[in-house]
């Protein structure tokens, strides 16, 4: 090999082609250079076969009116795409929420059951977990949804196990529960105010607890305090009626609040965002002794911190759109909350309805009273359930076994009862091992419910997918799923990471 | 003189307790421990019964079209492939088990169990037969035939057990000649489904190849070195995969394919002008005119997509590019070279064979021009995908652990990008949109699209898998590398990926499975997999209506004989390899 004779003196830098750094940063760049340049032909090829089609891009569809019914939904028959989109966001949501719930449940039983002594238990749960796990989940939920078909009819007289309570049929799952009304939301704000004061009351007996060492009855005080609240706010609602002028007066400001005017308050918090987050860097690098020695690595976070603010506060500025989006959508947000807030809303809280049966036409059909749970909600709802209930039973399972034997004996040594033992040693420390990959499941459930679409239940994607299919306004209906969708998973993880950051051991 | 203590020892203290005999002690130990334990076990035991009932009454009854599945196994494997050419769907598995023999020959496969295993197994196959006899509610020759089989498997395994002798519980019976015994058993209930008489023929010819292979690779190890014999295999398993799915079910015709005017000088020349170049960038003291000549090519190979010529000397040139970089790293020794070389040549071959194949047109007529449906399918997008999206993730991998921050913020922007959307959206963004970002000239196959959306897919997860592996290497491993002057790239390629791919098998495997599984959503962008044809094509066939929960049935089994025979596996495996160990 050619090398230059003698050792190299510090002050001596390698030629520019052999100089690791300079050839690390030409690298970088011309990566970054060449995607660049694929990403600009893609756009120009898209721009021209769009072109070439007589089609344009625009996200017109958003506020046109589609020709379209969804078969479930707050508003089967949206007014705008817009509108659309939020119904099967909402319906997403409705699935996930109830999926997360019951799974876990069932995880966390199974997951108890696969560790149990009972030979019949254990054996069960293993073979439930195995099967489950090891069959795609489009094909659980088209099979759910096959058996949901297969339910039993309903008839206008005699039909459900229990008549007037209970119905599974093929037509649907009729169950009574108890509705939200005008007033749901001022005795909401009771509600809330409640579990704060749940949650003071029980940090202040905790803290009696350890300073006595008698019984203070944490959780008694604490559900005492959230009935109290939540009893005086069934009555008392109607004085949080003054938020609604708060809202009302919001409203009135974003409304009335000049473009220009926003687009500065705007771009100033950009910059300032930013300047906030370079001083805070910075200041995680100093020491007593002085600034460290900024790396590479470290200039290009705070140059793409500080770029990022920059380019924040510019786009406000050249794209009035933006602003005048996020006026507009606070203002109707204010809107909406004042008219739900308002003294003019007093009336009942909840009414509590029980399923009936209609006939409005030549079949028998749910009236409007009760829940009514439909066939591909069903099989959307069961085929997820029961698929992430099996990956979370593993999870609690291998959390559970990760806390070291030692501890359940020493709580044993210690005299305390089984249940003392796992509610206050074995489950806080495995709660610690089980919450990520958790978290984890829960994600792959939201993510999972898109196969709503094979079963005909109507949640983003298969809204999306008729829009489109309408409209032919498809890489406008794609980013909108990735966004919601990339928002979706963004919330999850950073209460994920929030509450590990909490539970973290604190190490030296 | 009498013990006090011992006199103190009343005569009324019985001896100890006998422990009783297998079953009633087990039963007591794992049933009825506790009071809280026997109702339990009672509660399960009715729960477990009842379900057992509905489902064998279920799966027994009459009103069941069980025959639709024998009678339609061409559409679940292979939905729309052209009758008269499916001796080449046979072929293409005639060649998998061919390999498969071979390899269980090769790679020493299986350990062995013992009689009393053997015969527990026997035995419980027996009673599970018994149990089935006892509580389905189907008609009578079913009861009596489950109940005969059950009885017949017991006593096999009670023989088992008494005629073991003195080496009853020592490993003597091997997992082959099981396996073997497995196939027989196959073979027999083929001949007697209701299944069309050319395939049962074929089938047992299929069963036949693999017995053949198998005893063909024993004959193989004991002549040729054993580390040889399994890079070969490797190189043939890899090869498989392309021939079986560009040429022999495709059916290329070459005759619109330039091959003397533009491949035969193009290979020629690459291989010639190529070899020379890359021995003598290897030689070592090539130093860094070797370097700069790399470079050369380099842009030599990306200036080549701006300028209009033959997508084969296009490709040739990235992959000299590629080795060039590479023969520094590789080169070294004479042998090294020259093993070098050799393998460029090989390279440029196999590239020119497979674009010429590419290139040309297909000799068959299907569905809309796409005759790759069913089993067939699901098994090119799985394997396929995984193929291209093994390298990409690894990539990804050393691109988000890399010290270099731009590397960094793109490896991570796609990785967290792509794991944060389900898979359905990228098969759409795929389908129907990659098409209108490429030039007009190029148009993707439907089923080309949905392999890229599934690697692309894939990659992303197995990047954060790799990227596990690489975190949990010792610094003193990286530190070490540096002292004995290995350049980065060697030490990513000769220490640092074999260990952390070593230490995520697991993880690796579990995203195999995920991947298999994944690929049933194709069903929604309209391809015939096989989850579509159980769900869509084979129930709304005019002899199969409300056939569809049998379909759905027969799918799920066969889904999960895959998924956990290979989760199954990779334990084994991870025994073998020590992974967890030092």
């Amino acid at each position: 090999m050619t090398q230059s004779s003698g050792p190299k003196t510090a002050h001596e830098r390698p030629p520019l082609w052999r100089d690791a750094t300079v050839l690390k940063w030409a690298a970088q760049i011309a990566v970054l250079f060449g995607l660049i340049f694929v990403v600009v032909v893609a756009i120009r090829s898209a721009a021209a076969n769009l072109e070439a089609q007589g089609l344009t891009f625009s996200w017109r569809f958003l506020s046109d009116r589609p020709g379209i019914q969804l078969s479930e939904g707050f508003a089967t028959l949206p007014d705008s795409g817009l509108e659309a989109i939020l119904v099967g966001i909402v319906n997403m949501l409705r699935v996930t929420a109830s999926g997360v719930v019951a799974a876990t449940i069932l995880g966390i039983v199974i997951g108890i059951a696969r560790l149990s002594s009972n030979w019949l238990v254990n054996k069960s749960s293993t073979v439930y977990v195995e099967t489950i796990r090891n069959v795609p989940l489009l094909l659980q939920i088209v099979f759910w949804a096959a058996v949901f078909v297969s339910f039993p009819s309903l008839e206008p007289e005699g039909s459900g196990p229990i008549e007037g309570w209970l119905y599974v049929t093929n037509k649907g799952l009729s169950i009574p529960w108890f509705f939200p009304r005008e007033s749901f939301w001022q005795w909401f704000v009771f509600v809330v105010a409640g579990a704060i004061a749940a949650r003071y009351a029980f940090r202040w007996r905790i803290k009696v607890l350890e300073q006595t060492g008698h019984d203070a009855h944490a959780v008694g005080y604490a559900l005492g305090a959230f009935l109290v609240f939540a009893v005086v706010g069934w009555f008392a609602h109607p004085l949080v009626g003054a938020l609604g002028w708060v809202f009302g007066g919001l409203a009135w400001l974003f409304g009335s609040i000049p473009v220009l005017l926003m687009q500065i308050i705007l771009a100033v918090l950009a910059v300032a965002l930013a300047i906030w987050w370079i001083r805070r860097f910075l200041d995680s690098l100093r020491s007593p002794a002085g600034l460290a020695r900024l790396t590479d690595d470290d200039i290009f976070r705070i140059g793409l911190a500080g770029a990022m603010g920059l380019v924040a506060a510019v786009v406000f500025f050249l794209v009035p759109g933006i602003t005048e989006g996020i006026n507009l959508g606070l203002e109707r947000l204010f809107e909406f909350w004042d008219t739900k807030f308002n003294f003019l809303e007093a009336g009942t809280v909840l009414e509590f309805g029980r399923p009936t049966v209609e006939t409005p036409g030549r079949f028998a059909g749910f009236g409007l009273t009760g829940m009514t749970m439909s066939g591909p909600f069903f099989g959307v709802w069961v085929g997820v359930t029961l698929y992430t209930a099996a990956f979370i039973a593993e999870i609690v399972r291998g959390g559970i076994l990760a806390v070291a034997k030692g501890q359940t004996e020493a709580g044993l040594a210690l005299g305390l009862k089984r249940g003392q033992l796992l509610r206050m040693i074995v489950l806080p420390q495995a709660f610690r091992i089980i919450l990520p990959p958790m978290g984890n499941q829960y994600l792959n459930l939201a993510k999972n419910t898109s196969l709503g679409i094979a079963v005909g239940y109507a949640e983003v994607v298969a809204v999306g997918q008729t829009l489109f299919n309408q409209t032919g306004a498809t890489i406008q209906v794609i980013l909108i799923w990735m966004g919601f969708y990339l928002l979706v998973s963004l919330i999850l993880s950073s209460i994920v990471n929030w509450y590990n950051r909490r539970v973290a051991l604190v190490e030296r | 003189m009498s013990d006090p203590i011992l006199n103190e020892v009343s005569a009324s203290e019985a001896a100890p307790e006998k422990p009783s005999a297998g079953a009633v002690r087990w039963a007591r130990e794992n049933l009825f421990s506790s009071v809280l334990n026997s109702i339990l076990s009672v509660l399960m035991l009715a729960l477990i019964v009842f379900f057992v009932k509905g489902l064998l009454s279920y799966v027994f009854s009459d009103e069941r079209m069980w025959n639709v599945i024998p009678r339609n196994m061409k559409l679940y494997w292979t939905e729309a492939y052209p009758v008269a050419e499916m001796t080449r769907t046979w072929v293409s598995l005639g060649i998998v088990m061919a390999l498969t023999g071979l390899s269980l020959a090769v790679w020493k496969v299986g350990g062995s169990t013992s009689p009393r295993q053997f015969g527990r197994t026997l035995t419980s196959i027996g009673i599970a037969g018994v149990v089935i006899a006892i509580l389905a509610d189907a008609s009578g020759g079913i009861r009596v035939g489950a109940a005969v089989v059950g009885a017949v498997l017991i006593m096999a395994g009670q023989i088992v057990r008494l005629t073991a002798g003195p080496r009853f519980k020592e490993e003597t019976i091997h997992i082959r000649s099981i396996l073997f015994g497995v196939l027989v058993v196959i073979g027999v209930i083929v001949w007697i489904l209701p299944i069309e008489s050319g395939t049962k023929v074929n089938l047992t010819v299929q069963g036949g190849v693999l017995v053949v292979s198998y005893i063909l690779g024993e004959l193989i190890v004991r002549f040729v070195s054993g580390g040889l014999a399994r890079g070969v295999l490797i190189g043939l398993w890899l090869l498989s995969l392309p021939v079986i799915y560009l040429v022999i079910q495709r059916a290329p015709i070459t005759g619109d394919v330039p091959l003397v005017s533009v491949f035969l000088p193009s290979v020629v020349g690459f291989i010639v002008v190529g070899g020379a170049l890359l021995w003598w960038a290897g030689s070592g003291r090539a130093g860094e005119a070797g370097r700069l000549a790399a470079g050369v090519v380099v842009l030599a190979a990306l200036a080549s997509w701006l300028v209009s010529m033959p997508m084969l000397v296009r490709f040739l040139l990235l992959a000299l590019a590629t080795f060039a970089l590479a023969a520094p790293t590789f080169g070294g020794t004479k042998q090294a070279q020259k093993n070098f070389v050799v393998a460029w040549s090989g390279a440029v071959l196999i590239t020119a064979y497979f674009m010429a194949m590419m290139q040309a047109e297909t000799g068959l007529e299907g569905l809309q021009g796409e005759f790759i449906g069913g089993l067939n399918l699901t098994f090119l997008l799985a394997l396929a995908g995984l193929a291209i999206s093994f390298p990409i993730g690894i990539m990804l991998a050393l691109g988000r652990t890399s010290s270099m921050p731009i590397f960094r913020l793109l490896s991570t922007g796609y990785i967290e990008t792509v794991r944060g959307v389900p898979l359905i959206t990228v098969l759409f963004f795929a389908n129907l949109v990659i098409n209108r970002f490429l030039p007009r000239e190029v148009e993707l196959d439907d089923v080309v699209k949905a392999i890229v959306a599934v690697a692309l897919f894939s990659a992303a997860y197995l990047a954060e898998n790799v990227r596990g592996g690489l975190q949990s290497i010792p610094k003193g491993q990286y530190e070490a590398a540096k002292a004995m002057g290995l350049s980065t790239v060697q030490t990513t390629v000769f220490i640092t990926l074999p260990q952390a791919l070593r230490s995520v098998i697991p993880a690796i495997v579990g995203q195999v499975i995920s991947l298999f599984k994944d690929t049933s959503l194709v069903a929604i962008i309209g391809l015939a997999d096989f989850l579509r044809v159980a769900r869509d094509i084979v129930p709304n066939q005019p002899a199969s209506l409300g056939s569809l929960r049998e379909s759905l049935l027969f799918a799920m089994v066969i889904y999960w004989i895959f998924t956990f025979n290979v989760s199954r596996a990779s334990l084994r495996l991870e025994r073998k390899l020590g992974v967890g160990e030092r």
